[in-house]
């Protein structure tokens, strides 16, 4: 039973497993950010002159705006933004004909992170766009998908091929100014995925992006851009992984999804980024804006996220109900252990009317690690009927850890009805007993109660994606609790 | 500091250039300095995100000098009550009923305090500048036979800085209410309490906001608890005044009990926000609070709630409940309950609502006769009594309840 | 009393009631017999004038009166009462305080003087033992931690302190054991009487056997389909409703 040996493997390991670093030759823009170094991306993407202008009036833009240092629940360092290196690139050339073409290091990179680029192997329907440090470096299932009209590709060749639909949705959602990381991302981003699903068309596989850092002290901006057209469906996926490193990198993405009269965008994430070392050296910076858009009456666009990496994450993946009968929901999972910090939650922008919301959190904390949620339910003043429910729980698995809620109601309409409801608690002795008592250890124990826990959050994922995040829950929380 | 902040700051200041300083002491000096630095409150300040002290601009203030006549009577919520009367910031001796316990009871003049709280712009100027301030001292042991009223009026455009200290010592026990009133659109009460709860104290603090005006309040309360000491605190905010409550509670004992309860029915253009902290030190101890609001016209209300448990505070017990409803388009209702908890062994929750009466229940009413004007007025009342139902005295009850009942006697305003 | 004449109302601009027609007299007791989804109690909450429910077309005579025209409220001053099948909890309103408001604003609307709070308190006790309603429960807050049976026998407990001239009774019996069955129906025969009419919506013959109708109407996809006397509740708990709707195809 190789694949039961595998589990048990990765259960008394329980450390990072995709902490390796691949020998692939890269070319990097000069180390730090000036007005040179988006020039250089720029050319290297061979991008037209507006997507340069566009760049450098962000830059501009980002040069006048400070960290948001003061209300996240977050301390690092101050980060030397001179001493990131904002492009690395994988030397051959990054479009690729065939998969003979790709730097074989390359391949067993993806091969060993679960990831295959070769649509033969793969069994379940699911196209790929893998984006290794700044650049995309192969997508799937490119053809089949184009039969029916979608657009599936890297953002790069986006910008290239479909500069109209690039032009009217590129920062309508994140504007370039919305804040200090959506600046520095408008400004530099790599690369990232682009995706378009045409009126009334229902993506028939999952679509999605498999991000990887692997040069050192390099930045990773990427940025993705989602549009589903009336009455659209797709399903996304996101996954990332990055070397164990003692220094700490940024990754500051965006992600941009709008959703059409009728459209449904549903957006999975599990972000497995290196969280750093016990003692709490090294990992990811997370800082990212997610934000989707239902611009059209009753469309839905659903966020749900498994978060168990990076050392510290900033991110709060949010909705604005602009339509009429628009649905807006978040579900999350967050597991913080060691020395991790999360700030994490979403916001849901009520503007039409009978707008519903759904906000499920779950947090987890243990080690010496801090775990906030932070959200945003605002009902503005035109939105007649609007509801939200937000349940918030945090689960405390040390007394060293911390696990912290800040919800932000602002409601300007009597119609509305906004319920907020938060609970805190440690892990049940009581059900560890009973899980014991049954024969089941500790370790194991606490696994299936975790998964229990967040199993209405698990349970929105797509099947793959479930059983993986459900076996990282289990090895992110290993020796949590003594 | 932003130049328009910088100004008003100028502004206030100037007002007390001529005050002539009570006494010099190193606090007032301490305070003085801290307010070099300290910005006026801004809504780019996470704290004062939705509160503005607008007032502070469109008004032109003065001290008062003298303490004036002013019959009290009307004020007096039981005339049988121990009574202290401010007024514009002066303490009226000739109208104050003391208890005979409490012969410590004195003006304050605090020396080198080591309780200097600089919490924000207004603290510290009331440390800097205040007028007059009781320190009540119930002494050990000692039960208060009846509640103490301290009353606090506002005549016409004054700023009143007054500063508080309560001390209730082991075993004793006391019943404070606090009113505000105000008769001039342009005054602005600026209270300062320090209270202190010793080992198996108890102490129940009301606060009735009653301004008859639109007149402008600031009010901080610090209160530190010791081990099995219970503080109650009821905050009514039903007056016209714009309102800032800051509420600090330091649980630093075990075994304590703090309850915080209040109500707020905002009306016109009011603006009322009630900040709490609730700290946990120590293991062992609960805290309850429940608020709640009703909101008329183009009012707006401000719910800001945290309970931080520290890491050694294991086994707490902290509940935290907000509640409004919103009887017009107009207004506007900005909730943020937080929990901040560093201990694992704890029992925390917190819960916020938002919506309008609930339509059910108000047909279930009228469909036993009930017009919907006094079915809407028996949810409200309703839905407030929530908060009055724990309060043991009846006094504050019945002024609670019959205010709610008359405020909306008439139907309920948009 | 009550006259009902082509009744069609849409719930969210879904047709639910296609035609109603009834004739009620007073001190006659009808029920109101179908399947789930018949339209049983949108027609209650129709009479009852819910938010939410549009009427189409068609007419209610009630006393002589437009009953569509009247507010929640004037129907149920005008003698209308509907016993909720799920009636609602209102905390914080104690259902003392909430039935001295009822009483006085329907006797205020009549013309009467409000009731003395003696004469109050003596009704709540002589009308709370038609129902064998513990006293506690009227101190408590409308509906409020009640039972399911607690909760149908303050429903009839108001029937009996309001003293309506039409009562409606909206699935009393769903949810109750044989014992507050049998409360509750020895609770409204006791309230029957020449100038009192009944409609009483029930999903089985069981209430009926307690609670004896002088006719039985099967209402089905929004009509009423058949008519008759109790021997109809008899025939349709013996062949089910797919007789009548095998019927109706």
């Amino acid at each position: 039973m190789p694949e039961e040996n595998e589990i048990l493997d990765e259960h008394l390991s329980g450390e990072y497993k995709y902490g390796f670093v691949s020998n692939i030759e890269s070319e990097k823009a000069p180390i730090g950010l000036s007005e040179d170094t988006i020039r250089f991306i720029s050319q290297k993407k061979n991008e037209p002159e507006w997507m340069l202008e566009w760049r450098l009036k962000a830059f501009r833009h980002w040069l006048t705006m400070k960290e948001p240092t003061h209300w996240p629940h977050l301390t690092y360092p101050n980060i030397d933004f001179q001493q990131i290196y904002y492009y690395a690139a994988p030397k051959q050339k990054p479009q690729y004909n065939s998969l003979d073409e790709v730097d074989p290091e390359l391949l067993r990179t993806f091969e060993k992170l679960g990831i295959s680029l070769d649509e033969q192997k793969r069994l379940s329907g699911i196209a790929v766009d893998a984006v290794i440090d700044s650049v995309s470096v192969k997508t799937t299932f490119r053809e089949k998908l184009s039969e029916m009209g979608i657009i599936f590709c890297s953002f790069s060749e986006a910008v290239r091929e479909y500069p109209d639909l690039v032009k009217q949705y590129l920062g309508s959602v994140v504007p370039p100014a919305d804040n200090f990381y959506a600046a520095l991302n408008s400004a530099v981003f790599s690369d990232g995925s682009f995706c378009y699903i045409p009126k009334g068309v229902r993506c028939p596989m999952e679509l999605s992006t498999y991000f990887r850092i692997n040069e050192a002290n390099t930045g990773q901006f990427e940025r993705t851009l989602l549009i589903a057209d009336e009455g659209a469906y797709v399903s996304y996926l996101e996954g990332c992984t990055a070397p164990m490193r003692d220094e700490n990198q940024l990754h500051a993405a965006v992600v941009e999804l709008v959703a059409l009269k009728d459209a449904e965008i549903k957006y999975s994430t599990v972000q497995n980024w290196y969280p750093g070392n016990k003692e709490g050296k090294g990992g990811i910076y997370n800082f990212v804006t997610k934000r989707g858009i239902c611009l059209g009456d009753y469309s839905k666009i659903s966020w749900t996220q498994v978060e168990t990496g990076s050392a510290v994450t900033w991110k709060y993946p949010s909705c604005i109900l602009k339509g009429n009968y628009s649905i807006g929901e978040f579900y999350s999972v967050a597991v913080t252990n060691n020395y991790q910090q999360a700030d994490t939650g979403t916001k849901m922008i009520h503007i039409g009317k009978n707008t519903k919301s759904t906000i499920v959190s779950k947090g987890i904390s243990a080690g010496f690690s801090n775990n906030s949620y932070r959200g945003l339910v605002a009902i503005q003043k035109g939105a007649e009927n609007a509801r939200n429910y937000t349940q918030c729980d945090s689960l405390l698995m040390s007394d060293k850890c911390g696990a912290h809620t800040f919800p932000y109601i602002e409601v300007k309409n009597k119609t509305a009805k906004v319920e907020h409801e938060a609970t805190t608690s440690k892990i049940g002795e009581d059900q560890l007993f009973y899980c014991n008592q049954r024969g089941i250890n500790n370790e194991k124990a606490i696994a299936l109660i975790v998964n229990g826990y967040c199993k209405e959050v698990l349970n929105q994922l797509p099947m793959e994606f479930a059983v993986e995040a459900q076996k990282l829950l289990e090895v992110s929380l290993e020796g949590s609790v003594g | 500091m932003t130049t328009v902040a910088a100004t008003v700051k100028d502004k206030i200041l100037t007002i007390f250039k001529n005050a002539s300083a009570k006494s010099n002491t190193a606090y007032r000096k301490e305070a003085l300095e801290y307010l070099q630095n300290l910005e006026v409150p801004h809504s780019r300040m996470e704290n004062w995100k939705y509160t503005r002290p607008a007032f502070l601009t469109k008004n032109n203030y003065e001290l008062a000098s003298e303490i004036k006549n002013i019959d009290i009577s009307p004020y007096l919520l039981d005339a049988t009550y121990y009574h202290l009367v401010f007024i514009n910031g002066l303490y009226s001796e000739k109208e104050s009923v003391l208890p005979a316990v409490a012969k410590d009871i004195l003006l304050v003049e605090l020396k080198n305090s080591d309780n200097f709280f600089n919490k924000n712009f207004f603290t510290t100027l009331n440390a800097a500048y205040f007028t007059a301030g009781l320190n009540i001292h119930i002494p050990s042991g000692i039960k208060l036979d009846k509640p103490l009223q301290i009353i606090h009026l506002s005549t016409h455009n004054y700023i009143a800085n007054v500063h508080h200290v309560i001390t209730v010592e082991k075993n004793a026990k006391a019943e404070i209410l606090i009113t505000t009133h105000s008769l001039s659109e342009n005054a602005f009460l600026n209270i300062f309490t320090e209270i202190e709860c010793k080992e198996n104290a108890t102490l129940t603090a009301h606060l009735l906001q009653l301004e008859e005006s639109e007149s402008s309040q600031y009010n901080y309360i610090n209160c530190r608890q010791e081990q099995n000491s219970v503080f109650t605190i009821n905050t009514f905010s039903l007056g016209k005044s714009w309102i800032r409550n800051d509420l600090d509670i330091v649980i630093n004992g075990s075994h304590c009990e703090a309850n915080l309860y209040g109500a707020y029915l905002p009306q016109n253009n009011q603006h009322i926000d009630n900040h709490t902290l609730v700290k946990h030190l120590k293991p062992h101890s609960v805290s309850n609070e429940l608020y709640k609001g009703v909101l008329t016209h183009r009012s707006t209300g401000v719910f800001n709630g945290k309970v931080l448990v520290e890491k050694n505070a294991q086994k707490t017990n902290a509940y935290q409940s907000n509640s409004n409803i919103l009887l017009s388009n107009d207004a506007t209702v900005y909730s943020k309950p937080e929990l901040e908890i560093y201990a694992d062994d704890v029992k925390c929750s917190h819960g916020s609502t938002t919506g309008q009466i609930d339509e059910e229940a108000l047909f279930y009413l009228q469909s036993r006769g009930i017009s919907k004007d006094s079915a809407m007025r028996l949810l409200v009342q309703a839905f407030v009594a929530d908060v009055t139902k724990s309060l043991s005295n009846q006094t504050v009850k019945t002024y609670v309840e019959e205010y709610v009942s008359d405020r909306f006697m008439n139907g309920y305003a948009q | 009393m009550l006259e009902i004449r082509n009744l069609k109302a849409s719930v969210e601009e879904k047709e639910i009631l296609k035609g109603i027609n009834l004739k009620i007299n007073a001190g006659e007791v009808h029920a109101i017999m179908g399947p789930n989804g018949s339209g049983k109690s949108t027609l209650s909450s129709v009479l009852a004038g819910r938010d939410g429910y549009e009427v189409t077309e068609g007419e209610v005579d009630f006393l002589q009166k437009n009953l569509l025209e009247l507010s929640p409220e004037d129907r149920a001053r005008e003698g209308l009462f509907l016993a909720f099948q799920y009636p609602i909890e209102i905390p914080g309103v104690s259902n003392i305080n909430f039935l001295k408001t009822a009483l006085n604003e329907i006797r205020t609307y009549k013309g009467l003087e409000a009731i003395s709070a003696k004469d109050f308190l003596a009704l709540v006790k002589e009308k709370s033992q038609l129902v064998e309603l513990d006293s506690k429960l009227a101190n408590r807050s409308v509906n409020e931690g009640f039972s399911g049976g607690e909760k149908k026998r303050n429903e009839i407990f108001q029937l009996a302190m309001l003293n309506p001239k039409l009562a409606i009774l909206d699935e009393t019996d769903s949810g109750l054991d044989i014992d507050a069955l049998r409360i509750v129906a020895n609770g409204v025969n006791k309230l029957r009487s020449k100038d009192r009419s009944f409609i009483i919506i029930t999903h089985y013959q069981r209430l009926l056997d307690y609670i004896v109708p002088d006719f039985v109407h099967v209402l089905y996809n929004g009509k009423i389909v058949k008519s008759g006397t109790k021997e109809l509740a008899l025939e349709l708990e013996e062949k089910g409703y797919d007789w009548i709707k095998a019927e109706t195809v």
